[in-house]
């Protein structure tokens, strides 16, 4: 695996505030294909973390961030990077599916259609994939002109998903994606992960050490360390969670199991 | 509690809204009674001669109206997309307290200004039309937009604001430009406060009242000779409220003929302003 060289390089990331450090020193490798998974306690940082990968920190006025990130080798920071076309290369999923207030389809197409550029033959079947990989093709074909708002909670979420696999970007953020999800819904997203990662790069913050080790081949462990976010500890998802090196992770872990 | 309260307190604002209508329906019977439709359609008004034609009034507010919402509308809802999407929440802030500053300013002081700097650019901008002198329609026009501006600015920005974050995040993510989300995400959900804004400009321009009165130049029975024809605008005109605000109401008081005539001009007015003032804030609760 260390030969191909990974499609996500941190490398010595830094977010700050005026006021205070976020995250420190934050180096990580992440690979083709695979779902990695960053835990750790409550306001350690990893969606500041997750959110510097697509600079939507950038949206936040007062963040600093030092060090870089390469995407396929490419600078995610320098200067000269268009910002918009990362982002479509790098899609996201929150903790909330945040739903436009329009149909079905012209949720799903709504980064597509304009990004791409997609003509209408290709507008309707791109529709149909997303929603297929999404798992929610089944439920939505018959009424892909009503209103998205009128799905569940976890329709919305696969909605959402299916929105981000529209403009099939090379790499997937998903900030606790199940975490406002009741429990069959989020089966439903945690299976789509597992199907997702032969063809997709997920990075997901989660809270749940289940879901971390039912979906993830890879974690880190983010925590406070002298008053800002590390990483104390990273590796492979059954060595990290069975063998924890770190003290702080194995109490993390004794706590949260 | 709460509920009767606010029912008690809802009824009493619709009874004396009610009131006011009728005072006005039952001071202006007379001309009503007399001239029926032509009070409105009539393009005569000579009170010597007892004739009573308030439609180049009419024309006056609506021209003078649309006019300033023509050139307020755009210019506000640009600066409030400005506020409201570019610049830092500091500044933003700063900004919009100014601009509510600028709302306050008596409508007196707006006037005076029009006199000092309006009236004589508009004399010499225009100067191959021939106009009279500065005061004109499009003078009042002018004057008038510069006073909505800051309602349709705060208002705008208002409703611009309303849009959740969390939908020009979800934008962003997708790789939107800023611009883009602006289009397709901010303005669309924002589009009934927007109105709302513009609307509620229209009923504060309709009712708006020494400002227009000191340019206007309160000529009389000016009505166009055709449909749209631009020309009456950079004559001297007269609106509902500047007719109503000058010294004619008060000769009219002793006459009740005149005096109804002059009281069916109220009632217009208030039916204009209401309807617009309604019909936004309606379209703004809804919006929120």
């Amino acid at each position: 695996m260390s030969e191909v060289p990974p499609i996500l390089q941190i490398q010595k990331l830094e977010v700050r505030t005026h006021a205070r450090l976020l995250l420190r020193n934050i180096t990580l490798s992440i690979f083709e294909g695979e779902i990695f998974g960053l835990i750790g306690p409550s306001g350690a940082g990893k969606s500041t973390l997750l959110r510097s990968l697509n600079r939507l920190n950038d949206l936040l006025p007062g963040l600093y961030v030092k060090g870089d990130v390469l995407l396929r080798g490419q600078s995610v920071y320098a200067r000269d990077t268009d910002v918009n076309s990362i982002r479509t290369r790098i899609g996201m999923l929150f903790q909330q599916p945040v739903i436009f207030p329009t149909t079905i389809r012209e949720n799903v197409l709504f980064g597509a259609k304009r990004v791409l550029a997609l003509g209408k033959v290709e507008q309707t079947v791109r529709v149909e994939s997303a929603l297929r990989e999404s798992s929610l093709w089944d439920e939505v074909k018959d009424r892909l002109q009503q209103p998205a708002s009128a799905l569940s909670v976890g329709q919305q979420q696969r909605l959402c998903l299916a929105r981000a696999l529209a403009v099939q970007p090379e790499v997937l953020l998903m900030d606790e994606p199940t975490s406002a999800l009741d429990p069959r819904s989020t089966a439903a997203i945690e299976e789509l992960l597992l199907r997702l990662k032969t063809r997709h790069t997920i990075v997901i913050v989660t809270h749940n050490i289940t879901q971390a080790r039912r979906v993830t081949n890879s974690l880190a462990f983010v925590a406070i360390q002298d008053g800002a976010g590390e990483i104390l500890e990273h590796g492979a998802t059954k060595a990290l969670l069975s063998a924890p090196k770190n003290p702080i992770l194995a109490d993390y872990l004794t706590h949260s199991s | 509690m709460t509920r009767a309260l606010s029912w008690i307190l809802s009824l009493t604002a619709l009874a004396s809204l009610v009131l006011l209508v009728g005072v006005f329906t039952w001071q202006s019977s007379v001309i009503w009674q007399r001239d029926g439709i032509a009070y409105v359609t009539g393009h005569s008004w000579f009170y010597r001669q007892q004739q009573f034609g308030a439609f180049s009034l009419l024309y006056g507010s609506i021209v003078v109206s649309s006019m300033a919402l023509l050139l307020a509308g755009p210019l506000g809802l640009g600066a409030a997309l400005f506020i409201a999407e570019y610049l830092p929440q500091k500044t933003r802030l700063v900004l919009k307290s100014l601009i509510e500053l600028l709302a306050g300013i008596p409508s007196v002081v707006y006037g005076l200004l029009g006199i000092l700097l309006l009236r004589g650019w508009v004399y010499e901008t225009f100067e191959r039309f021939e106009p009279l002198s500065g005061d004109t329609l499009l003078t009042a026009g002018i004057l008038l937009a510069i006073m909505l501006l800051p309602t349709v600015v705060s208002l705008s920005e208002d409703a611009l604001r309303a849009v959740p974050a969390s939908q020009r995040r979800a934008a962003r993510a997708l790789g939107l430009t800023r611009a883009e989300t602006i289009w397709s995400v901010c303005l669309p959900q924002a589009r009934r406060g927007i109105t709302s804004a513009f609307l509620l400009a229209l009923g504060r321009s309709l009712g708006e009242t020494v400002a227009i009165f000191l340019v206007v130049g309160r000529q009389d029975n000016n009505v166009p000779h055709s449909w749209l024809s631009p020309a009456p605008l950079l004559q001297a005109g007269q609106t509902l409220t500047s007719k109503l605000g000058g010294a004619e109401t008060n000769i009219a008081y002793g006459d009740p003929l005149h005096w109804s005539a002059i009281m069916g001009l109220g009632l217009i007015l208030l039916i204009l302003t209401g309807a617009a003032t309604l019909l936004g804030t309606v379209r703004r609760e809804r919006n929120a």
